[in-house]
Formats: structure tokens, sequence, C-alpha cells
């Protein structure tokens, strides 16, 4: 398949990366106007207060302070700020500015100055008295807790999310697909259990930033470090009662997002600034800023129940799920269902299937985006379970598996029934070569089903553990991306994409897919990005949507610019357009004459041809009516210290489907990268709280995420698959790297020490104490 | 004060308080290759060369550079590029955020170590972080460049 | 962070006084003083006095104040006398540019709980030598209460006879230790501590007497003592580990280490 490419699967350097690499500016607060003004945010001290009075007066003294604004000064409008598309699935419970806070760094005000030093210190000027009002910090007893943490009458969903805020209840979600009961009755072995996934932090290494300005036109222009610049611009102009036309949102080079940036952030505290002092402003997080004030993954709990018959066929599973978002909803839901969706479907030979729960509220950190979004807690919990009852069975995992799980051809009804916030879409899984990803994965690691595990020094026991995952290609029918492809003299061509480039490299693969069609190489196009008033509409970077719904709308333009190439060049010589052909960077009639280098037609459409003159452009666009999966099939070796509980990633092995990798390099990375932060939730980070409700984990001293000496190899593999419906048969590769180390972990620990350990991270204390557990059994 | 430095061969006067740390005063000076990614001292974005020694800018007093010598990514244009080279043949350069603070970190153990074993690569650039590359394409670019290039001095 | 007023000493002698009669802070890698939004009324930069140094005397190796933890790890002197010891110590610790700013002084002085070089100096009965005040043993210094201000000079520790070991526990490969241990044979004693149990190093006396002067105690002695250790010291809970799982894992990090010293 690789080799009837010229630029697909190949592994082009990305375009930006050695202006990066060697320090060009690049980044949000390298563009930002010398002197834009330093905005800081005044947050609140207290997990739950209501703010009785402010005094921005002794503030507005200090010298160098432009403005203070606090709730009284901006539009009481409620908004959300999950970067989705509209009608958003995320309810509509957060103001810029309000008289309640709702957990620890909820903002209260806004100060701006010449200066950062300026800013900091008119921060602490500034009055406020709290009310203090009690705080829900259990999200196991939120649901009806006496205490109600949106009470506000404006706020509202966007469609019916089982949205009960009294109740502190943001979102509840219920399925089933045949009877659950009934089939669990007749099964031989029934696992029932629950688990439990903590918040991470996503940790992108550039602090969230944004500054703001007004251009000539006096519309409002944001450059900020974001992965959903139209929707960010959207949901501005809602929350700052401003007419979309007057807001222009630039995405320059951003330092890593993961999902933490696929929100709103700091760009209306940056904007209300310049629109009161018609100046430049900027607002730079500091980390502490982004470990207490952004996001955190969802903390959830997860009881599934999973009934198998004594042939080896699993008969039904049931998971039912509690997730935690936090003080505001944004992606409450969707996050929730995900963790059915991309999962269930694994086992789609199930006669009966169940999931629901709810979503809460609770006074912390609000909860969002982060890679894997649900599926990755879904995963810890369903393919524990697996486990567990392959243990019960007296079976091998990856027997139990390999008879139950997906083929290529298959279905499974969950697609139809579990969408984005609703329904979903059916879908023939065309592509999926999870049984060839755990025959290889199995090799690649020395998988010995005969001796998983044993001792290599006194107390230090080494084991082998396995799980599988899929997730999805872009939202079908609500993402969408567009492309224009526009000539130029000189026989290059310009590229621009509402596709949001996280560092992933999506400029370079969606160039190297346009090339591909094309027929020209990557070096003949020039891409520009992301940019709401040049680029075209894109959803943004996430739900693993780049590659396939982007990547979709690029080769349909692409298409259509072959064709809307032939037709100038048949006009020009006179001739039918079906008779000419274009094929390496020339335009030949069919019979094998030359007519004109792409080149030269360059010079003459923009020069030459007279009044037949034209720019040729073209554009497409696509929103997919499927969500192929990509698939993952790991098989990991730990080291477990049983005396300290410490266990060591020595060998993580990844095979991968995810369709043909545009670019292989980049799609190995992608991967690579998931495992690590994958490794990271289930070993070491952990977002944990004080008792009143402030955040403890808010340095990368106190919270850790996994250095270049944590992990012994990781070895990564792609299986050859081709998914029809993607472009040059690619699907995606952006999150499904992350779902597998939670309970391929967990799998191997057991397997080590007997220990079944269904609380995450695996630190020492926690795994050294269920060792202890099984011994004294 | 004022301190005078030398950054990237060329000597700076700049005005500075006394409680200035070294990557606010670089940024400020333009240096905006020089990142800043935390407030602790953990994340490595912001590491330069003092006198040739690798050292986290963000923990630095800014006047006790003064007099000194301070070398970013953009005073070693030459090499950098060729590493840049290596780094983005893996595409491992990804986000990029890292990749200044992590490519001074490098030049500065080929000058120390050469081309030294694995285990000892990863233990000298372990100060580095990265949360977009896994780690393990910047270990095969760093071995191809030292392979390459660690008979060659900065 | 605010420093109003900076003196650059010329003397040791300059800095101690600066101490006593302005208050100074002392400076000395600088590394943490940002941490926290305080601000300086005068501060004392201890780089411009000449404290840089690994070199022996008198049967001594003597690390100046502002020696950093790269300078230990890449020591040449302290390799011949104790190995790869002082590398396994300092090299969790963050990473190489950063320990190229970190001084022994500093962490000395700091007397912090989660402290690995602390915990390695207290097992190796270093001395302290602070200008004017004098000289006293590690214990005695990590003790130390005073009104006067402490200026340290140099650490002492004996350049032969003593042969020691260090061992921790902690998440990732650079964290902070969760618990760490070290111990040491002087030739005549056994030398047990434990640190970050979040609190300060602490010598096990009771469990290092049970070891006698024999630089082969048994495999049950050995496993006594370990057990003794943990017994006799303290723990207590921070966000990296609980009470009960430091008390669990302290005789663990003992043993192996007294097994390294013995081996």
């Amino acid at each position: 398949m690789a080799n009837q490419f010229s630029e697909v699967t190949k592994s082009r350097p990305k375009i930006d990366g050695k202006g990066l690499v060697t320090g060009r500016p690049a980044y949000t607060d390298d563009l930002a106007p010398p002197d834009a003004l330093v905005v800081r945010i005044l947050r609140s001290p207290h997990a739950h207060a209501k703010i009785l009075s402010i005094d921005p007066s002794e503030a507005l003294k200090l010298p160098g302070v432009e403005c203070v604004l606090t709730y009284q000064d901006v539009e009481r409008i409620p908004y959300t700020r999950a970067g989705q598309g509209n009608p958003e699935p995320s309810p509509h419970d957060k103001f810029i500015l309000d008289r309640y806070v709702r957990y620890v760094g909820d903002e209260v005000a806004v100060v701006a100055a010449v200066d950062e030093e300026t800013a900091r210190q008119a921060l602490a000027l500034v009055k406020v008295e709290y009310q203090v009002l009690p705080a829900v910090l259990d999200f196991e007893t939120a649901a009806d807790n006496p205490t109600v943490i949106h009470p506000e009458p404006e706020i509202h969903d966007m469609f019916p999310i089982g949205f009960e805020p009294k109740r502190n209840i943001a979102a509840a979600y219920d399925m089933e697909i045949g009877n659950v009961e009934g089939v669990l009755q007749e099964c031989d072995f029934v696992v029932e259990e629950t688990y439990y996934t903590q918040a991470q932090a996503h940790v992108a290494l550039e602090p969230h930033t944004a500054f703001t300005y007004l251009d000539l036109q006096g519309r409002l222009n944001v450059v900020t470090s974001t992965q959903n610049p139209f929707h960010t611009r959207r949901l501005m102009g809602l929350a700052l009662h401003l007419p979309l036309k007057n807001i222009r949102v630039q995405k320059p080079r951003i330092g890593g997002g993961f999902g933490g940036k696929q929100v709103v952030h700091v760009e209306p505290y940056a904007a209300l600034v310049t629109l009161k002092t018609g100046k430049p402003a900027k607002v730079v997080m500091t980390r502490k800023e982004v470990f207490e004030s952004t996001f955190t993954r969802h903390q959830m709990r997860l009881t599934v129940r999973i009934g198998a018959r004594r042939d080896g066929k699993i008969r039904a599973i049931d998971m039912q799920v509690l997730s935690n978002t936090g003080a505001y909803g944004e992606h409450a839901l969707t996050v929730f269902m995900v963790g059915g969706s991309k999962t269930l479907p694994l086992y789609n030979k199930i006669e009966a299937a169940k999931f629901g729960g709810k979503i809460v509220y609770t006074n912390k950190i609000p909860a969002g985006a982060f890679r894997g979004y649900g599926a990755i807690q879904g995963n810890f919990a369903l393919e524990s379970a697996i486990d567990e009852l392959a243990h019960k069975m007296g079976m091998d995992p990856v027997e139990l598996r390999t008879i139950n799980m997906i083929k290529e051809g298959e279905t499974s009804e969950v697609f139809k029934i579990m969408g984005e916030g609703g329904e979903g879409v059916e879908m023939i899984v065309e592509s999926c070569k999870l049984d060839y990803c755990v025959r290889r994965g199995a090799e690649l690691l020395g998988y010995n089903p005969r001796r998983l595990a044993y001792e290599v020094a006194p107390g230090i026991v080494r084991a082998q553990g396995m799980a599988i995952a899929m997730q999805g290609s872009g939202i079908p029918l609500i993402d969408m991306g567009s492309a224009n492809l526009e000539l130029q003299d000189d026989g290059f061509f310009k590229l621009h994409i509402g596709a949001t480039d996280l560092g992933t490299g999506s400029d370079t693969i969606l160039a190297q897919i346009a090339a591909e069609e094309l027929g020209v190489g990557l070096e003949d196009m020039v891409v520009y990005a992301s940019d709401t008033d040049h680029t075209p509409y894109d959803v943004g970077a996430y739900a693993s949507s780049t590659t396939y719904v982007s990547g979709n709308a690029v080769l349909k333009a692409a298409q259509e610019m072959k064709k809307a190439l032939r037709h100038a060049v048949a006009d020009k010589y006179g001739l039918d357009p079906e008779r000419v052909v274009f094929k390496d960077r020339e335009f030949l009639t069919d019979e094998g004459k030359k007519l004109v280098s792409l080149r030269d037609f360059s010079y003459d459409t923009l020069y030459h041809n007279g009044a037949k003159m034209k720019t040729i452009a073209t554009s497409g666009s696509y929103s997919g009516e499927k969500s192929p999966p990509p698939y993952l099939a790991a098989f990991v070796e730990i080291d477990v210290d049983t005396e300290t509980g410490k266990i060591d990633v020595r060998n993580y092995v990844a095979v991968v489907d995810c369709g043909t990798p545009i670019n292989t390099n980049l799609a190995k990375i992608q991967v690579e990268g998931g495992l690590l932060q994958g490794i990271g939730m289930a070993l070491y980070e952990d977002v944990r709280y004080s008792e009143n409700g402030h955040m403890l984990t808010n340095s990368l001293m106190s919270y850790t995420i996994p250095s270049r000496e944590d992990v012994g190899k990781l070895t990564v593999e792609f299986a050859e698959s081709y998914e029809p419906s993607g472009p040059f048969g690619a699907k995606s590769v952006g999150e499904i790297g992350i779902d597998t180390p939670l309970a391929a972990i967990a799998n191997a620990l057991y397997n080590a020490t007997g220990a079944r350990v269904r609380e995450l991270p695996l630190t020492p204390p926690r795994v050294l104490d269920a060792i202890r557990r099984v011994k004294d059994r | 004060m004022n301190i005078t430095v030398t950054i990237n061969g060329q000597k700076r006067t700049l005005e500075i308080e006394y409680g200035d740390m070294l990557t606010e005063v670089l940024r400020k000076a333009g240096y905006v290759e020089v990142k800043k990614g935390c407030d602790t001292g953990n994340c490595g974005v912001c590491t330069v060369l003092l006198d040739g020694t690798p050292i986290p800018s963000c923990s630095f007093l800014a006047l006790r550079a003064d007099g000194r010598e301070i070398t970013t990514i953009r005073g070693v244009e030459k090499e950098a590029a060729q590493f840049a080279d290596f780094l983005t043949a893996e595409g491992a350069d990804q986000c990029g955020f890292c990749s200044p603070g992590f490519a001074i970190t490098v030049l500065a153990m080929k000058r120390e170590l050469g081309n030294p074993d694995e285990a000892t690569m990863k233990h000298y650039l372990a100060g580095n972080l990265c949360r977009c590359s896994g780690y393990e394409g910047q270990l095969r670019a760093v071995k191809k460049y030292l392979e390459v290039s660690h008979g060659e001095s900065i | 962070m605010e420093i109003k007023n900076i003196i650059r000493p010329k003397s040791l002698d300059e800095a101690y006084r600066s101490m006593l009669d302005q208050g100074a802070y002392p400076i000395a890698g600088g590394t943490w003083i940002r941490l926290g939004s305080r601000v300086i009324e005068t501060a004392l930069d201890l780089s411009t006095l000449d404290l840089r140094y690994i070199r022996t005397e008198k049967g001594k190796i003597e690390l100046g104040a502002m020696t950093t933890l790269r300078d230990v790890e890449l020591s040449a002197v302290l390799e011949k006398s104790y190995g790869s010891l002082f590398k396994t110590v300092v090299g969790p610790i963050v990473g190489v540019p950063m320990r190229n700013l970190i001084t022994v002084g500093g962490t000395v002085g700091g007397r912090y709980g989660f402290s690995d070089l602390n915990t390695l100096l207290l097992a190796l009965n270093a001395r302290v030598v602070l200008y004017k005040t004098g000289e006293m043993d590690f214990a005695s210094y990590l003790e130390h209460k005073s009104s006067s201000p402490l200026l340290i000079e140099k650490i002492l520790i004996d350049e032969r006879g003593v042969r020691g070991a260090f061992t921790s526990i902690r998440k990732t490969k650079t964290d902070l230790a969760i618990l760490n241990a070290a111990a040491a044979f002087t030739g005549t004693e056994w030398r047990l501590v434990l640190g970050a149990r979040p609190g300060m190093a602490k010598l096990a006396k009771n469990a290092g007497a049970l070891l006698g002067s024999t630089a082969q105690p048994s495999d049950g002695d050995i496993q006594r003592a370990a057990d003794t250790a943990a017994q006799e010291l303290d723990f207590g809970a921070d966000i990296r580990g609980d009470e009960a799982y430091r008390s669990a894992v302290a005789p663990v990090l003992i043993r192996r280490a007294i097994l390294e010293v013995r081996s």
C-alpha cells in the first residue's frame, strides 16, 4: 500500500519544525505587542462564596493601573466555554464575571496595568468581602446535596441533556439495548466491580495565553493559544454581546493543548480590557493558574457488570458512571458518553448493553476535554473487568478478547444509539485490524500466557499485561472542516484551512494530502491556518477529527482543483475538458501531447490570458457520515517491587490501526506521546485537594509528569489498514495512544502479585497496600 | 541596576531590578526563544548556557549574569539548525515549546560528554520535560545527531 | 519577588556582619527565592565569596558552601573516596541545569525534609563549619536553634574509612522522595538514617547500635536493625505518602542500604 504514494505516508519534517526548534518567535506571548497592558485576574480563595462587596478604588489609585473590572462591569450573559459545535451539548452555566465564585481559582476581578509588577500589586489592593458558603467537594455526595452550586435562573442547556442544576446535576444519560438483567442471569460467569479514575492535568508546556487589540476598523482581534478559533469567536461574541463580524480570532503556534485549550479560556478577560480601554491587552497564565484555574480530566466512578457464557462468549455489559464536572459543565455530557460509545463497541457481539449515569457539579476546578475524552476512563473500567472476567473463567485474557472483539465488516448497535450528546450514526466498520494488532503486539512483547509473571530479583516481579482500545475519527454529522486551495503564479498552491495545528503537524499532513492528490510535492504548498478572517471554517483540533474530517475537506478541494485546472486549460486550448490530463505538474491531451506546464499556466491565468484571466481557486467541505474507529492493542511489561509498591514500565508495545498514516513519523509520535500521558495517569499523576477545596498539586513539584527516565522503552508499530471513507485510507491517531495504559498496567500488576487495584493512580503506597492485603488473605 | 551581559556574542546593557530572574529579563530584551513553562524550575524550557554551562534561567538571579556570557539557541545558529534537522526528521519537534531549551541542553551535553550511552543521555536530559513527544522520538534524534556530529565543536 | 537592597560581600566577615547588623537574607543558589511573593529588604549574594570547591585537607574532604550539586556529581575527589554514592544521591534532583545552580550550602542550610543529600551527610557523620559560630556535627546542626545568624562556610566528611549507601522511593525518577534512607559504616559504628519522613533526616541510634562494630552483620541482625529504625523514628503524611506507607517501607529501605554497604 505504502509504495503507491509519493507524499502520503512519507515522514516529511513539519513545515514549521526548524523555525520552532531554532527559536524563532512563534507563540502568542512572543507576538504580543510590547506595550500591551498586562492583565492579571483576581481569583477566589474560597471553594464556594458570594461576593458581598468588591472595592477596586485602592487598586485604581496605583499609578500605572488602567482599569479594574468586576461583575458589575460586564453584561450578565450565560455562556459555555466548551469548544464544541452549536448548539453546544454543554450547559450555558458560566458568566465571564459573576457575583458567586464556585471553586478556588474562579475569576473575581480583572486588573490591567502597564507592567507585570504593577498588575500584581494592584491585585492585592482590590478589596473583596466574601460570604463563604458550604462547599460540595465529594462528587459521590454532590447529587441532591443541600448546597446548590448553580441556583442562577438565567443558566440553561441548549437542548435536553438531563440538566438539573438544582440537584447539582449538569447532565445525565441512559440507554439500554436488549435486557441486561435477564441476560446476566443466564450467564455462567458475572463480574461486577467499581473502578475509580482520577482528575488529570494536561500540563501543556505553554501556559494559556491570549492578547487582544482593536484593529484599524475597530474590530476586536484575538490572538490566542487555542484549539478552536471558530468556536472561540462564536462564544466570545455571545458572552461579550458582539456581532461575530466584529471579532477575529487567530491561533499562532501553540505549545500543546491535549484538550486543555479546547475551550474559551483567558480571551474574554483580555478582550474586556481592550474593549474598555481601547488598548492592546494580554493575559499570560502562570503555571499555578493553569493548574488551578483552567480544566482537568473528569474524575469518574465506573461500575461495570459483565457476564459471559462458559463457552467464552460475553453476553452482556452494563456500565454505570458517575462523573465529576467540577464547578462548570464544560464537556460534561459528551465526555461521559464517549466513556461508553468508544468502549462498548469493542465487544460488539453482546446481546445486551446498558450505559448510563450522571455528571455532577462540585466546587472544584471545572473538568473539560482531555485526550481520550471519556474513552480512557471507560477503557480502564472495561478492560480491567474483562481481565477479571477472564481470570474468573480460567481463560487467557487475550483469548477472551480475541473471541469477542469486533472484526472488520461488523457493526455495533452502540454506534447508532450513542453519539455526541444525543443519538449517533449507524456504521459498518470497514477497517479493523484488531486481530492483527493483538497477534503482533503479543509477538513484539514476547507475551507468554503461561509465564505472565516471575521473580527477577529478591522481591522484584516482572509481569506482562494487556488491553485493547478504540476511539473515533471526528464526530459524524457534527464536525465539519473546510479547505480553500488557490493556484499562485509560479505553480505553487495556497492552502487555507481552518484546522488547528497544536504542534501535532496538521498543517503539514493536510498539505501532504493536497499535494498527493494534485500530484505535486509538499514543497509546492504554502499553508495558512486557523484565522477566522482568512481561513474557512473548521471545528478545530479535537475528537481526533483533523486527519479524517479536515483531511477529507482538503482532498475534496484538491479534487475540485484538478477539475478546475483541467477545465481552465481546456478552455484556453479549445478542447473538451474530458480530453485534458493533469499529471506530474503538466497538462497533456489524452493522447499524450503536451499542452502547457503547471508553472507556465499559472502565469497565463494570472497575466496572459486576456479576458479569460482568473484566479483558479477551489474549496472543499466535509462532515463525516461515520466516525471510523482507530484501534490499538497494547502489551506491557512491568517490574513490580513488591516491598515498596513501585511499578516501572520496562517496555510498552502498541500496535495501531489508524488506517493509512498520512505521515508515518508524526503518527508514531502521536501514539508515543499518548502512551506517555496514559502511563502518567496510570502511575504518577493525581489532582489533589485539601479538605477545604484548595488544590494541593498546583506546581510541577507537586504534580509530577513522567520524565524521560521513567519508561524503559516504547515500541509502536502500525497495522496495514485502509479506511475507504478516509483520505487515502486514513482514520485518526490523535487520541488512541492514551487509552490503554491504565488497564494494561493494572492487569500486569494483577498478574505480578494477585493484587487487583481499581483506583488510580497506581502509586507505591496504593500498590503496596493492595499487595499486602493479598498476602494477608 | 544595570548589568552588562554578552548575549549570543553581543554585548548588551540591560536595566534590571535586584529581584529579577533571568528568563523575564531575556524575554524582555527580545530573546523570546527562552520560554517560560512553569513556576518552579522543573520543566527546562528556559534553559540557556551561562559561560557554556546549562542553567534554568528562570531560577537564576539576573544580577549574577553581570559580566558573563549567555548563549541561547539563537546564538548557536549553525549547530541548532543541524540538530533541528535531526529532530524534525523524527517528527519529534511537535509543539516546539520545549525544543529550544532541549536543544541547548543537548548541545551542552555534546560538549561535556561527546556521544554518551543511552542511559547517560536520558539522565543528562531528564530535566527537560516534554509532554507531546513521549521522549522516544527525541532520543532517536539525539542518538543520530551525536553519531554524526560528536567530533565537531560548537 | 522583590529585593530592595543587595550586598555582594568580598569576605565571609563582611557577609556575616551584614546578616548580623542588617538582617541580610543569604542567597546561595537562589533557585528557590522566587517561590512565594516575598519582599526581601536586604539580600546577601553569597556567589561573590570564594566558596565553591571540593578539596582534601587533613584527611577530610571539604565541600565549600557554594559548591553546586553538579560539582558534587562530577567530583573525582568524591568518586575516589565514595565511588558512585554521591552521583546516586544528587542524580535524581530535577535535572543537570538545575544541579548547576543548587548548592550544598543552600541544601544543608535549608534543612529541607525532602533533601536526599542531607540524609546522606547525616549518615556519613559530616560536620558543618559555620563562620564565627563554629564547627558542629550534622545531627547537631539540624537541631541547632540560634538567635544569631548561621553562615555555612563548608561541609566536612571523612576522606577515608567510611562506606555508605543510599536508597529512596519516589514516584517519577526526578520527583522528590516519598522516603529516603542512608546507611554508613565508619569502621567502628553503623549510622542508619531515614529522611523525607516527611520531616528532616534523623539518625536511628538504637538501630545502628544493634549492628555493633562489625563490618559484616548477619542477615538477622540487619533485619532487626531495619525494623528498629522504623520503630525508633516517627513518620507523617504529606502529598506524597501517608504515615502507614512510610513506616511500612522504612525497614525495607534501611535493610537494602545496609546490605549494599556490607557487600
